[in-house]
């Protein structure tokens, strides 16, 4: 029964209220999705205060300008999403350079109980779980090692015990088949 | 991104598109990513793959994330407990909240409908079949409520003296109305009823939006009991707010609160029916009043009388203040929070400010 666009209506909504500058709608952005803002950023960086610095930081910004968010391009969460990663990223890289460690140290997935089975699933993201699960496993390995360990194509290559090059094939190859399944027109472009 | 269909030309791209979906992941080292920043700052449709790539990294990362276990119960309750408020007050910092202008009664009726038909409209079959946990409403599913929130607006429409669409049920006793009403809608596809919702929630919005803001002020027979139109179209909004929030808990979703201005529009027509409720304990008000506070965005502060006399608010001081969040208080009116789990802070004559209180819901449970 959802409208097909990436960005729901409600969504949609919700941005119209922040641009307005309306208290309440940042509240509920905040209350809606901060459990995954602060997830993602605790899974990839492993550090609690820092994934709390990360999650206000995702959120007082995008509150200073919700204009860049788009709905015709994508889901508020999924944007959300790529704001807490570059910045949990961001912080990684930071550590990496500033002391040696090993990479599986400090970067083990965190262990997580209680898995929210009843999640609600926007049409979108329908679709991309569809994709994800259409991949071929070690595209599938890949990615999650990238996106939700945040490791370099290069950290993954050596995990998986491949080359550079494979590694960023297959990193490529699975976020291509899961924009492709978001936009169809692209199988054609990118054929 | 010169796209066509060439073999050597997608070979010779192949290298590219890694780069920008390493990229677009984050996957790239600190001077690989400077490299490629800066090609994006001058390839127009290298800039357009790499925002494609980096979107769909995003839906990615949201559609699974519960899979992987990230947004769990246990994320949101891992965090500090004062990170929400961290985050409000550098937000403040960073751009001020707009001031709230409390909404008309036909854009505060217009807005809970659309919220609740989104919210219908989100709900799986499964979902239309939970039970809802409010006592009043022992033995039904999402579905039943979803009905008789239709059939509530099929009423007003009624009352309306809208005949297109016409109310299938027209008799104005509640529970025989109930009765065949729930009757109607378990033999429909959930669909239809969000259909019907719809139809009807849309005539009122047609029929109020004729009507001067003068009309607004004739009274009809809601449930019998004279109400001005303007006071309807408030009550049915906050009706459906509460059971949208019904069906929210029966599904698993945290409630949501209507905007701000709705909210400021709710609470300040609550706050002077403050007299209706502690009536309820059968003692005499008269010559006392009480300011509430409401706290959060949508609130205000009221200073109210207690009995049903007029004593001049400006020239006395209440005889007690009580200071709550605007949310808690509209739920505590709606029967929604219990008194004991309601947070608030009073001062003046707290026994009063008990009584006022522990009678907000009076009303919701006639």
């Amino acid at each position: 029964m959802e409208d097909r666009a990436l960005g729901t209506t409600a969504e949609r909504s919700l941005a119209h209220r922040l641009r307005a500058g309306d208290e309440a709608a940042l509240g509920e952005l905040y209350d809606h999705h901060s459990g995954f803002v602060y997830g993602l950023a605790l899974r990839v960086i492993g550090d609690k205060q820092a994934a709390e610095d990360v999650t206000q930081e995702v959120f007082v910004t995008f509150w200073e300008d919700p204009s860049r968010y788009e709905p015709e391009r994508g889901t508020l969460r999924a944007f959300l999403g790529t704001l807490a990663h570059r910045r949990s990223v961001d912080f990684i890289r930071r550590e990496e350079a500033r002391r040696r460690r090993e990479t599986k140290t400090s970067l083990e997935p965190r262990h997580v109980t209680g898995v929210d089975e009843n999640a609600m699933r926007s049409a979108t993201a329908e679709l991309v779980r569809g994709a994800v699960a259409d991949l071929p496993t070690a595209q599938r390995e890949a990615l999650e090692l990238a996106y939700f360990h945040g490791h370099t194509y290069r950290q993954v290559a050596e995990m998986l015990g491949i080359p550079e090059g494979t590694a960023k094939s297959r990193l490529r190859l699975g976020l291509q088949r899961i924009a492709e399944a978001l936009h169809p027109e692209l199988s054609e472009q990118w054929a | 991104m010169g796209l066509t269909n060439d073999n050597d030309a997608r070979a010779s791209r192949e290298p590219l598109l890694d780069d920008l979906a390493v990229y677009a992941l984050d996957a790239t080292d600190g001077d690989e990513a400077l490299a490629i920043e800066a090609l994006l700052l001058d390839d127009h449709d290298a800039a357009e793959v790499e925002a494609v790539l980096r979107d769909a990294a995003g839906e990615y990362a949201a559609a699974v994330a519960t899979d992987l276990g990230v947004d769990t119960d246990a994320d949101a309750d891992d965090a500090t407990a004062d990170l929400r408020a961290r985050v409000i007050t550098a937000a403040h910092g960073r751009r001020t909240p707009s001031p709230v202008e409390a909404a008309g009664a036909r854009d505060v009726h217009r807005i809970e409908m659309e919220r609740f038909e989104m919210l219908l409209r989100r709900l799986s079959d499964e979902q239309w079949q939970r039970p809802i946990d409010p006592p009043e409403f022992a033995g039904w599913t999402v579905h039943d409520l979803a009905a008789h929130v239709t059939s509530n607006e099929a009423l007003f429409a009624q009352l309306l003296d809208i005949t297109d669409p016409a109310a299938p049920e027209t008799v104005n006793h509640n529970d025989d109305r109930t009765e065949q009403v729930l009757a109607r809608h378990r033999s429909m596809a959930p669909a239809d009823t969000v259909a019907e919702f719809r139809t009807f929630a849309e005539a009122v919005d047609a029929r109020v939006r004729e009507l001067s803001d003068d009309d607004l002020e004739r009274e009809l027979a809601w449930w019998g009991n004279p109400m001005r139109i303007v006071t309807v179209l408030v009550h049915r909004s906050f009706e459906t707010w509460i059971h949208a929030d019904d069906i929210r808990r029966a599904v698993g979703l945290p409630h949501v609160p209507p905007p701000a201005p709705t909210l400021k529009t709710m609470s300040s027509m609550a706050a002077g029916w403050s007299a209706l409720m502690i009536a309820s304990t059968g003692n005499d008000y008269a010559g006392r009043s009480v300011r509430l506070v409401l706290t959060g965005a949508g609130g205000g502060s009221y200073h109210v009388p207690l009995g049903f006399d007029e004593p001049d608010l400006a020239a006395t001081e209440p005889d007690a203040v009580i200071t709550v969040d605007v949310v808690d208080y509209c739920r505590r009116i709606g029967d929604r929070l219990p008194v004991v789990d309601l947070r608030y802070e009073a001062t003046g004559d707290t026994e009063l400010a008990r009584e006022l209180v522990n009678s907000l819901n009076a009303l919701a449970v006639l």
